[in-house]
Formats: structure tokens, C-alpha cells, sequence
């Protein structure tokens, strides 16, 4: 993974905000792996959630 | 995962609650279960699976409740046998237990419900919480901790054919490496179909973005420009408009204003037309007065001339002896003699000579001109009567005509006066074209009438324009919002798939990289135990193969304990290297596991016993050795300071056994 922000045509992915998402996002697979409280879809919806959040999240 | 304890609780030969306890140190990790056959051993290893799976393997699987407890069951009495496992995975602790409750019939049978599972988890708050509800759920859960495909790899039951399974394991190998996060997190992330599927992360934030959007909130901004295009050039037009209007209505008051000044002149010339009109007339009267003045005095003039000699001639003749003898006037002798010889009267009368009709015919000739003039005298007479009498109907036609001949000079000069006059004032007045004027007026108003038609019709353009404006703008917004969070779910999206590549460029990488330590892992334990050399394999989906120059070799008795044990224990190991190895939160790979063996020595050696034992005491914090006490002599050569527990199953009867720590 590069330190670098990375730039698409349309947006600029900042790759802080991107750790934070990865790291919350695999921490709750593996969290929901152990425990299976959520269901898939539930899940989804969750990452989704955090993907909102972090990427309207300002630093 | 570490196992902590199993408590059996009138389950098969364990009748009431009886437990063993798995915890231990690390430099201690083994736990031994002494027992001959039919002790026991391998029905606590299968418990594990009845247990975490439901599945019984047991012989006489159906045999779950104690028989000593059953065979003091009375018709209608429920008892229940279960299983409970504690254990430890990740830090956190569960317990899970399965529950299966018979009831005795009244003929004498026993009668079992389905059996039950039930799993906790102890959040970080201390607070116990369920780890599903539907069996799935359950399942899935328990996967999770040790997977079903492999579970005879950490319960290994020896008296059993042991074979390595030849179906792919890597689903399950994967998921004890820790790899099933980013498996799970790559599905969740894209799904596992090669389109995105549309249920996934990346799925949800592509359908969210609509394109036909941006081309809508296009096409109603380019509806706006246009429509504001339109209006300026309407609304420029009514301006226009409104100025001509104004000129227009300046040019109407003028015209107006020179029109009222110019009113006396107007009724003077009108006056002079009048004049002008009359004095024609008049013109014309005259001259129709003078041509009868003069048709009368060319027709009856003479009798003005003859009247002064009649006088004279009266009294000629009267002194003339005139007999009148009856003549007839107007009849001459010739036309009486044409009767004669026509020998009919004018009345009808037939004159034939001799007649008294022709005689009295005949003698007319002889009182008849020209041998008679009297007659012709006193027609002279009325002729003069006649003329005297033209004479005075003459001077008064002739005294008339001059009279309006008189009347027509009399009132031309009158006019002619009246006109002269007109003419002196107009000429004093400034004469203007008032036709023309009014010609401009009407034009103007016309005109006028038509630019105000206009304007209305601008004016109408506008508010529709307007609401177009209004309306394009209000859609464009919606539009443009909507466009808005087209953008930035496609920002979610990019950022959804920069973490997709993310996790599936780490588990392909991480996937190889624990294959090949897995590999060198296992063929290290199968060449310390086997004590030679040999290739070993483990392919794509895991499986093992042990290879002499390349090729497979087919494996039998001692070498496929070594095979199985090399394999367990390589993974063991590796999950409880790559788990110590863990760096940072993403880090989630490996974890501990047990090794619970039941009569694993029973294929082999007395050299391999040891070798075997030993080996696989230094791959896992956790063995649990269930040994006869034949074997047990062998095993602890190699094991004996890292003996933790040592359990005795002491059989009381064919139907109950008790297990005892020694």
C-alpha cells in the first residue's frame, strides 16, 4: 500500500481515511467471524456505514 | 483455539456431571486420558464433534443418554444428556454446549427429541451473548473457531482409517490461517462472482449512482439557458415594443393636438368646399336656364311676332261675306270624292250611286275646299286665336326662364363673393393637410393597436418562459442533488474497491506465503519423525503428498500415521506462528489449536511413538493424548516434563464410567 494519496480521473483517495476504513472493516469481519451476529447483508450494510463515515470524516 | 473443559452430564457411559480440564501453562501443554479399550477414550474425542457439530459417530450413535439412566427412567420421566465444551479462540471465551432430552413412553421406549445447541461468547464487558440463533447461524459460528472439514485433523481418532481426505480442504486450512477474514471481507467487499454482485459493498454504491441523472440535470440546465435565451430576446422585444407604443402614442397626441388646432381652418375650408360644391351647381343651373331660354324663344317666339298683325287681318276678313255653308274643317273636296269612288263611307255606310247616301255624300264637294274657301277663313281664324293665345303662355314661360336665369346669376355672384371671402381668411390661416394627417392617425392607431396585441403577447411568452425558467431550475436542482450523491457514492465506491484490491492482493499474496511455510513446515516434521528424507507436497487445495523423484507415493500403516500426524501438526503450528507473528490490527491471521488424539499410536512403532509425540508436543500449546497404558510407557519418554493433567477412566460397569484425575 502506498503512503501516496491515489488519484483516479475523478477523485483523490486519501489514504489515511482508507486505512482507518480497512482497518475498521477488517476488525469487525473478524470480530462478526468469531461471534456471527451479523448476518451478510447486515455486514454489508455496516461496511457500507463505515466507508460513509470515514470518507466524510476531515482530519 | 484452546480447549479450557468438557463437562458430560449423563451422556453415554458418563453418567451424572463429570468434567476434565484442559487449561495448562506453556511449558506444560500436555494432557493425558489413560484408558483401556472400551474406557472411553474415543467416545470423549467424538463427543467434541457430537457436540460442535451434532453429529454422532459414536457406535450405536443413538445411544446419547446414559443407560443406567435410562433404565431408571419410568413411562412419561424426561431426562436430558448433554455435552458442554469451554474453550478460548481470539481472546475470547466461549461455551458451547448441545442438549439432547429423551422421554420415556409408556410402552417401554425411549424417545428422543432432536438434540440442541446452544453458543455464548463473553463480550469485553463480561456480559454473555449468544452467537446466533438459527442452526445456520450456529454453524457458521462454530466454522468459524474450528472448521467442520477439519475437525478429524485435531480429534484424530486412531482405531479409525485416518486417511488424509483427498477432497479440498483449503476452504478450511484457509480459514484456520486467519485467511477467512479477508476471504470474508473480499465477499462482503465485491462478492465472489467475476461481475460485481450487485448485493455486495461496491454493488450498492454502483446501483446508487445514476447517470441518467447528470444527462437529466443537463438537459433541464440546458432547458433553463435556453429558455433565458428566449426571455431576453422577448422580454429586449417588449422593451422595444413599449418604446414604439410610446412613440407611437406621442405621434397620435400630436397628431391629435395639430388636428384640434387646426379646426377653424378646417370648417373654413370646409365651408369653401361647400362653396365650391354649390357654386357648380348653380353653374350648371344657368346654363340649363339659358338653353330653355333660348329652345323657347326658337320654338314659340313667332307667336310674340305674329299677334300685333292680327289685328289687321281680323278685319279683312270680317268684312269678307263667308257662308259657311257647315263645311267640314279639315276635309277638302278631293278626299270626298275618293269616298265616292270607293263607294263606302268612313262610317260604313255603302255609297253606290243613286243612293240617297251617295247624293247626300256628293254634295259636300261643292261646300268643300277649294270650291268653298270659308272653311279654309275660319280655320285662318282659329289659328290666330291660337297664336294669341301661345303668345301670353310665351311671355310667361319666357319671364320665368329669365327669372331663373336671373336667380342662377344672382346666386353664383353671391357665391362667388362668399368664396372670394373664404379664400382671403384662408389665406391669412396656416393651411395644413389635414387628410393626410388623419391618414397618419389611422395608421398609427392601427399600428398601435398591433404593437399593444404584441406586447400582450409578450407579456404571455414571459411568465410562460418564466415558469419554464422556474420549473427547469427547480428540476436541475433535483437533478443536481442527486447528481451530487451520484458523486459521492462513486467516491464510496473507489474507495470500496481501493480496499477490495487491497484485501484480495493481500490474501492471494498471504495465501501463497502460508502454503509454502505450511509445506516446509510439514515436510520438516515428516522427516524428523519418519527419520529420512522425503519430498513432501501440499497443493492448491492443501492436500498432502509424500513424493519419492517427483512422483506420488502410495502410502500404507506407518507412513500414513507420519503423513497425518506431519500434516496436523504442520498446521497446527503454523496458525500458532503466523498468530505470535501478528503485527498491527489488520493482522489477523493464525491462532492457536489443540491436538486431541485418541489411540494414535495404535499404527505405530515403538520408535515412532516417541518420535511422534515428541515432535507434536513442540508444535502446539495444547495435546491432549488419550492413550492405553500399554502405549502411555513410550509416550512419556519423550513428553514427561511436559505432562500438565493425567486423567484415569475407570470403568465401573459395561454402562458407566468415571473419569478421575490422577
Amino acid at each position: 500500500m502506498s503512503n501516496t494519496n491515489q488519484t483516479n480521473e475523478k477523485f483523490e483517495i486519501d489514504t489515511i481515511k482508507l486505512n482507518r476504513m480497512m482497518m475498521r472493516i477488517l476488525r469487525i469481519e473478524r470480530n462478526n467471524i468469531l461471534t456471527n451476529t451479523l448476518s451478510d447483508t447486515q455486514m454489508i450494510d455496516l461496511i457500507r456505514q463505515i466507508i460513509i463515515e470515514e470518507a466524510k470524516k476531515c482530519y | 483455539m484452546l480447549l479450557k473443559s468438557i463437562e458430560f452430564n449423563d451422556f453415554r457411559p458418563f453418567k451424572g456431571k463429570q468434567r476434565i480440564n484442559f487449561e495448562c501453562s506453556d511449558d506444560k501443554n500436555v494432557i493425558v486420558i489413560l484408558g483401556n479399550n472400551t474406557h472411553g477414550k474415543s467416545t470423549i474425542i467424538l463427543s467434541f464433534l457430537w457436540c460442535f457439530y451434532g453429529e454422532s459417530k459414536f457406535e450405536r450413535p443413538l445411544d446419547i443418554l446414559n443407560q443406567t439412566v435410562e433404565e431408571h427412567m419410568k413411562p412419561g420421566d424426561r431426562k436430558t444428556a448433554s455435552v458442554k465444551v469451554e474453550l478460548e479462540h481470539e481472546g475470547i471465551d466461549y461455551i458451547i454446549s448441545r442438549y439432547q432430552s429423551f422421554a420415556m413412553t409408556y410402552n417401554g421406549t425411549l424417545s428422543p427429541n432432536e438434540s440442541v445447541m446452544k453458543m455464548t461468547y463473553t463480550d469485553e464487558n463480561g456480559e454473555t451473548k449468544p452467537c446466533g440463533s438459527t442452526k445456520k447461524e450456529l454453524f457458521d459460528a462454530m466454522n468459524a473457531i474450528i472448521p467442520k472439514d477439519l475437525m478429524p485433523y485435531f480429534f484424530f481418532e486412531g482405531e479409525k482409517d485416518n486417511n488424509i481426505s483427498t477432497k479440498s480442504i483449503g476452504k478450511a486450512v484457509r480459514s484456520l490461517l486467519g485467511l477467512d477474514t479477508l476471504s470474508k471481507a473480499r465477499t462482503h467487499l465485491r462478492g465472489d462472482t467475476q461481475k460485481v454482485s450487485t448485493k455486495s459493498v461496491m454493488g450498492v454504491f454502483e446501483s446508487l449512482q445514476n447517470e441518467t441523472d447528470n444527462i437529466k440535470a443537463s438537459a433541464e440546465y440546458q432547458k433553463k439557458v435556453d429558455a433565458e435565451n428566449k426571455l431576453k430576446l422577448v422580454s429586449d422585444r417588449k422593451e422595444e415594443i413599449e418604446t414604439q407604443i410610446e412613440n407611437y402614442e406621442k405621434k397620435i397626441d400630436e397628431i391629435n393636438e395639430i388636428l384640434r388646432n387646426n379646426a377653424p381652418t378646417r370648417e373654413l375650408q370646409k365651408r369653401r368646399d361647400s362653396i365650391d360644391k354649390d357654386l357648380k351647381e348653380e353653374r350648371r343651373e344657368l346654363d340649363n336656364a339659358i338653353a330653355r331660354y333660348i329652345k323657347n324663344f326658337n320654338n314659340n317666339s313667332i307667336a310674340l311676332f305674329s299677334v300685333p298683325l292680327f289685328g289687321k287681318v281680323k278685319s279683312m276678313l270680317s268684312q269678307m261675306d263667308l257662308d259657311d255653308k257647315s263645311g267640314i274643317k279639315g276635309i277638302e273636296g278631293p278626299a270626298i270624292k275618293e269616298l265616292l269612288r270607293r263607294g263606302e263611307c268612313l262610317c260604313g255606310t255603302e255609297l253606290k250611286e243613286g243612293t240617297i247616301a251617295y247624293r247626300t255624300i256628293e254634295k259636300y264637294i261643292n261646300i268643300l275646299p277649294p270650291v268653298n274657301i270659308s272653311t279654309s277663313i275660319r280655320e285662318m281664324f282659329d289659328l290666330m286665336s291660337q297664336l294669341e293665345k301661345n303668345c301670353v303662355d310665351y311671355i310667361n314661360s319666357f319671364r320665368n326662364d329669365y327669372r331663373d336665369i336671373q336667380y342662377c346669376i344672382n346666386k353664383i355672384n353671391d357665391l362667388e363673393r362668399e368664396e372670394a371671402s373664404l379664400l382671403f381668411e384662408l389665406s391669412k390661416a396656416n393651411i395644413i393637410n389635414a387628410d393626410q394627417y388623419e391618414d397618419d392617425l389611422r395608421i398609427y392607431k392601427k399600428r398601435l393597436s398591433d404593437l399593444r396585441d404584441e406586447k400582450d403577447n409578450c407579456i404571455s411568452d414571459i411568465t410562460t418562459l418564466n415558469n419554464t425558467i422556474d420549473t427547469a431550475t427547480n428540476n436541475y436542482n433535483m437533478y443536481k442533488s442527486k447528481s451530487e450523491k451520484n458523486k459521492e457514492n462513486q467516491l464510496y465506491y473507489e474507495y470500496a474497491e481501493a480496499i477490495y484490491n487491497w484485501v484480495n492482493d493481500s490474501y492471494n499474496k498471504k495465501e501463497v506465503t502460508l502454503r509454502t511455510r505450511l509445506n516446509n513446515i510439514v515436510t520438516e516434521l515428516f522427516n524428523n519423525i519418519y527419520s529420512g528424507k522425503r519430498e513432501v507436497e501440499i497443493d492448491s487445495n492443501y492436500n498432502i503428498w509424500v513424493k519419492v523423484n517427483g512422483k506420488p507415493l502410495a502410502l500404507t500403516g506407518g507412513l500414513k500415521i507420519i503423513q497425518y500426524f506431519s500434516f496436523v501438526g504442520g498446521l497446527v503450528k503454523l496458525a500458532g506462528e503466523v498468530m505470535n507473528e501478528r503485527n498491527g490490527e489488520t493482522e489477523i491471521y493464525g491462532e492457536e489449536y489443540p491436538l486431541v488424539l485418541d489411540a494414535a499410536f495404535s499404527h505405530a512403532d515403538e520408535n515412532h511413538v516417541e518420535t511422534i509425540s515428541k515432535e507434536l508436543s513442540t508444535v502446539t500449546n495444547q495435546l491432549v493424548f488419550a492413550v492405553m497404558k500399554k502405549d502411555w510407557n513410550y509416550v512419556e519418554d519423550g513428553i514427561k516434563d511436559k505432562i500438565c493433567r493425567v486423567y484415569n477412566l475407570n470403568k465401573v460397569n459395561e454402562k458407566e464410567i468415571i473419569i478421575e484425575e490422577v
